[in-house]
This record gives C-alpha cells, sequence and structure tokens, in this order.
C-alpha cells in the first residue's frame, strides 16, 4: 500500500484586503483623523474548506479560472502562507516550482546560481556537487555555464531553472504552469523528465488551465471556483 | 481518522498548523534552521557568499572598499579633535578607532536589518525555507564585512597606543551580548520595515543622532555631572563603556555592566526572535 504523502483538510485561506492601502507611516496618522483615509479591511475567502489526500506516486491536475484559488492552495502547500482553518501535512521534500528560476541572481554566473538555487530547495552543497553534471549536461547550457545569468536569453534561462528543479529529487512537486514556455524540443525533453520522475514514485500537483496538458501527466483532478472544490475526480 | 493518527506519529511528517503554540518556539527555531535538514547551513553559507560576491561585483578594488568609508570618517573626527577642537582624551585615537569599529556593526546591522525581508521578499513568497535563514544570513554578511576592519584594528591597535591586558577576556562576553543586541533590534524592524516602508527613513535619519547621544567620540567622564545619568537612557552606552574600558583602558568593564550588557542582549535577541517568528508569516503576505 502507498503511504498518504499530502493529507489536507478544511483548509480554508482568508486574506486581509487593504482598501487604500495606507504603506507609511504619513497616511497613517492622516487615517486617524479623516475617515477616507483610513484602511478599511475586507475579508476575502481564497479557499473555504478544500479537503483531498493524496498517496505517493498520485497525481492531481488543480483546475479553474483565474482568480480561483489555485495558486493560494499551491502556496500554502509549499509552506509559503499558513492556513487560516484546518491543516496541511506533508511527507518528503517538496519542490515548489511556482516561478523558474526564482533566487537565481543576475551577476552571478549559471554554476553559482545552480548551487544557490539548490540550497533553496535543501538540497547541501554535496547533494547538489553530485549532481552537477547532470544538472549542467540537461540545461545544455555548456560552455556558458561560467558566464553570469544576466547575459543568457530568457530561454536559456528557464532552461537552467528547470534543469536544478529537474534535480532536486523532490518527493512532491508542485508545478505552476511552468510546462508552457521554451522551445519544443527542451518542452519534450522536460515531459520525459517528469514522468520519469512520476514513474520514480514523485507526487505531482499540476495548477493549470489546459486540460490536454492536466489529462497527460494527472489521474485525479479537481477543480476550484470561488476558492471552493466545484468537482473533483478521475481522468478517464 | 485512525489513518490520520497512524501518519501524524511518524517521526519524518512536518505539520503544519493554522497555530503554533508559543512552547514550541524555541524548539521549532533550532530544529528548523539546523537540525531537520543540513542543507539549510549550506543555505546560510550560499547566501553570505552571494551578498560578499555581489556586492563589490567588478570592482578593482572590491572588498577593499567596505573600509573607505569608515576609514575617512575616522580620520575626519581624529583631524577635527586633534587640531581644530582638541580633546583631552588619553590615547584619543584609540578611543575614537575602538568607538567607530563598534558603532559601524551596530549602524550597519540595523541599516541592512530594516530590508531583509523586502528585498528578499521574492524568495520568501515563492520558496519556503526557516524564514529565519534570511537575517541570520544577512547578520553573517554583516559581520564578515566587519571582521575586515576589526583585522586591521587588530593590527594597529598597539600602534594607537593599545596594551593587550588579560581584561580582554571580556571581549568574548561584551561582543557576543553586542551583536545579540544588534541582531534582536534588526529582527524587528525588518517586520517593521515590511509593513511601514518609513522606518528605513526614520532610522537614516535618527542614526547620526544616536551617534552623537552614544560615547563614541566623547568620554562620559567629560559630561556635566547634573547630566550623566541620562547617559543610562542609552541601550548603547554599556556596551561602549565595556568596549572602552576592554580596549582602551585595559581594565574589566564592571560587574553591573556587564550584566547589563548580558541582560540587554539576551533581552532583545529573545524578544527580537519572539516577533519575528510569531509575525513573519503575516508579513510575508503583504509584501
Amino acid at each position: 500500500m502507498n503511504p498518504t504523502v499530502i493529507e489536507v483538510s478544511n483548509v480554508g485561506k482568508t486574506f486581509g484586503l487593504n482598501h487604500h492601502c495606507a504603506v507609511g507611516l504619513k497616511r497613517q496618522f492622516v487615517g486617524i483623523l479623516s475617515e477616507r483615509w483610513r484602511t478599511h479591511v475586507e475579508k476575502f475567502d481564497a479557499l473555504t474548506e478544500v479537503s483531498f489526500s493524496l498517496d505517493r506516486g498520485d497525481s492531481l491536475a488543480l483546475l479553474g479560472h483565474n482568480g480561483s484559488g489555485k495558486s493560494t492552495l499551491l502556496q500554502i502547500l509549499a509552506g509559503v502562507l499558513k492556513p487560516t482553518t484546518g491543516r496541511v501535512m506533508t511527507r518528503g521534500r517538496i519542490a515548489p516550482i511556482i516561478e523558474l528560476g526564482v533566487g537565481f541572481h543576475p551577476d552571478l554566473t549559471g554554476q553559482e546560481n545552480i548551487f544557490l538555487n539548490g540550497s533553496l530547495y535543501g538540497l547541501s552543497n554535496a547533494e547538489i556537487r553530485s549532481r552537477y553534471d547532470a544538472i549542467v549536461e540537461f540545461s545544455e547550457l555548456g560552455r556558458f555555464i561560467d558566464v553570469p545569468v544576466r547575459t543568457y536569453s530568457s530561454g536559456m534561462y528557464l532552461r537552467l531553472g528547470f534543469s536544478v528543479s529537474a534535480y532536486i529529487e523532490p518527493d512532491i512537486l508542485l508545478a505552476d504552469e511552468f510546462l508552457t514556455v521554451g522551445d519544443a524540443d527542451f518542452v519534450q525533453k522536460c515531459y520525459q523528465r517528469i514522468r520519469q520522475m512520476q514513474q520514480n514514485g514523485m507526487t505531482l500537483i499540476l495548477v493549470t488551465h489546459i486540460e490536454e496538458q492536466a489529462r497527460q501527466f494527472c489521474r485525479q483532478y479537481l477543480r476550484l471556483d470561488h476558492g471552493r472544490v466545484a468537482d473533483r475526480g478521475r481522468f478517464p | 481518522m485512525l489513518k490520520l493518527d497512524s501518519v501524524l506519529s511518524s517521526s519524518t511528517f512536518s505539520s503544519r498548523m493554522a497555530r503554533i503554540d508559543g512552547d514550541l518556539l524555541l524548539r521549532r527555531i533550532s530544529m528548523s534552521v539546523f537540525h531537520l535538514n543540513p542543507g539549510w547551513r549550506d543555505l546560510v553559507f550560499n547566501l553570505v557568499s552571494k551578498e560578499i560576491k555581489v556586492r563589490y561585483m567588478g570592482a578593482a578594488l572590491g572588498f577593499a572598499w567596505s573600509l573607505g568609508n569608515p576609514l575617512l570618517t575616522t580620520l575626519t573626527y581624529l583631524v577635527v579633535f586633534t587640531w581644530i577642537f582638541p580633546t583631552r582624551q588619553d590615547r584619543f585615537v584609540l578611543y575614537l578607532a575602538t568607538g567607530m569599529l563598534h558603532w559601524s556593526l551596530f549602524s550597519q546591522v540595523v541599516l541592512m536589518g530594516c530590508e531583509w525581508l523586502t528585498v528578499n521578499s521574492n524568495l520568501l513568497k515563492k520558496i519556503y525555507f526557516p524564514r529565519l535563514i534570511i537575517p541570520i544570513s544577512g547578520i553573517l554578511t554583516n559581520i564578515t564585512f566587519w571582521a575586515a576592519a576589526f583585522i586591521i584594528y587588530c593590527m594597529l591597535y598597539m600602534f594607537l597606543g593599545g596594551h593587550p591586558s588579560a581584561a580582554m577576556l571580556g571581549y568574548l562576553i561584551i561582543w557576543p551580548a553586542y551583536v545579540a543586541f544588534c541582531f534582536g533590534i534588526a529582527l524587528v524592524f525588518s517586520v517593521i520595515h515590511a509593513l511601514f516602508r518609513d522606518l528605513r527613513h526614520i532610522v537614516d535619519v535618527l542614526l547620526p543622532l544616536l551617534f552623537w547621544l552614544t560615547p563614541i567620540i566623547w568620554a562620559p567622564s567629560t559630561l556635566p555631572p547634573q547630566i550623566r545619568p541620562l547617559l543610562s537612557a542609552n541601550p548603547l552606552a554599556p556596551f561602549f563603556f565595556s568596549f572602552e574600558a576592554i580596549l582602551h583602558d585595559g581594565s574589566w568593564p564592571s560587574l553591573e555592566t556587564t550584566a547589563l550588557c548580558l541582560l540587554l542582549g539576551a533581552g532583545t535577541l529573545g524578544g527580537g526572535l519572539l516577533i519575528f517568528t510569531r509575525q513573519v508569516h503575516k508579513v510575508i503576505e503583504r509584501i
């Protein structure tokens, strides 16, 4: 039996929307005197009572329109946001690929950025060193690896970003539509790599609004609408 | 439910609840930063080395620039208070250098501290890692730059008129307390600045004022007796008394001053950690 790796129970997330967002002390003081300048906070429920659980090797597509709460849910799973209600439990290393190349510093070389980025995901430098050759080979950057990242084309930047993510070897991969960019050959290579990781038991949660992509990688889906689970099931 | 319980008791399970109990706080800090994952130690190392590499990148003199400003300011004060408004302070060069060296640590940590969270907002919102890693690598970066100035100070120490003494052992107590004090304040400032962006500018304006209120250029003994008690309102004063006692006078700081330093250091650090770990999640939603 495969163990449960993600257990989400009754998760809700409420944001305070600050109208007239009074950043800065001056406005705060004015706000004391004048109603017009006072910050009024409106409660906004980004997620309401979302529950699901996934076993090792499962794959789930989060579907829904813009603003339906998919990305908020992903951030909660990643641990970046705390749920307002309910609880989230995860087992193993999580790699949230919410944006490729987060944390790259433009003045550092590709090599330096691989180490920095890998350690942001919790890898030790020794672990990164042992995967370094594979990462560079996958990225196809060749001799550009010791050139500052600011000189890279956007395609090269994404390739480096994905290559690091692909070798974190996470137990859970949280992806936010990262497969829609890059040239066709490289995208195919990324697809293969993800399938390979899934066969090795990685659990995948993919945020997307392209249903075709969801079917390609995921066996289950969860459709969110205004922060609530609208529909759930398995792809045929 | 049974499944959930068995899952909860598993040791490798990391659980994030909506609320974190206060008594778990200390355990969380130590666990989350160093024991849970050895990779976090390397992350601190990588972040510090990034900061150091990037700051003076492309400059021919590189790291040496970090010494330029404090050196020139110290020389200016030296000229002013030796020839223009002569001071009667014994071995004024040493007194001034000791004060300036330690002031630069405080002012740098507090100024940079304001921006720890705001500068790294993109990282903090996209990837999870223990949040304390950002301030820890921030202060380690500051200490690395400061260490360069400290080494110069040590090399010039005898030349400036200093005499090594047994009292220097006291430095091993006072200095960590001083760093803890600076770190605690910077932790709180990093949280406040993320919510009120005026803070950095306020700090910018008030730091020079605090500089003149702290016994760095002047000695407390030169103050008129009736205003001397006011000095105890400055939390930096006991640290500077101690540094001057140890490094300038070659004597142990008084027991009360030492105790006060330790208390200030521990209290500020504790308060800072508490505020930071409690507030950082709310702050991240708003930056």
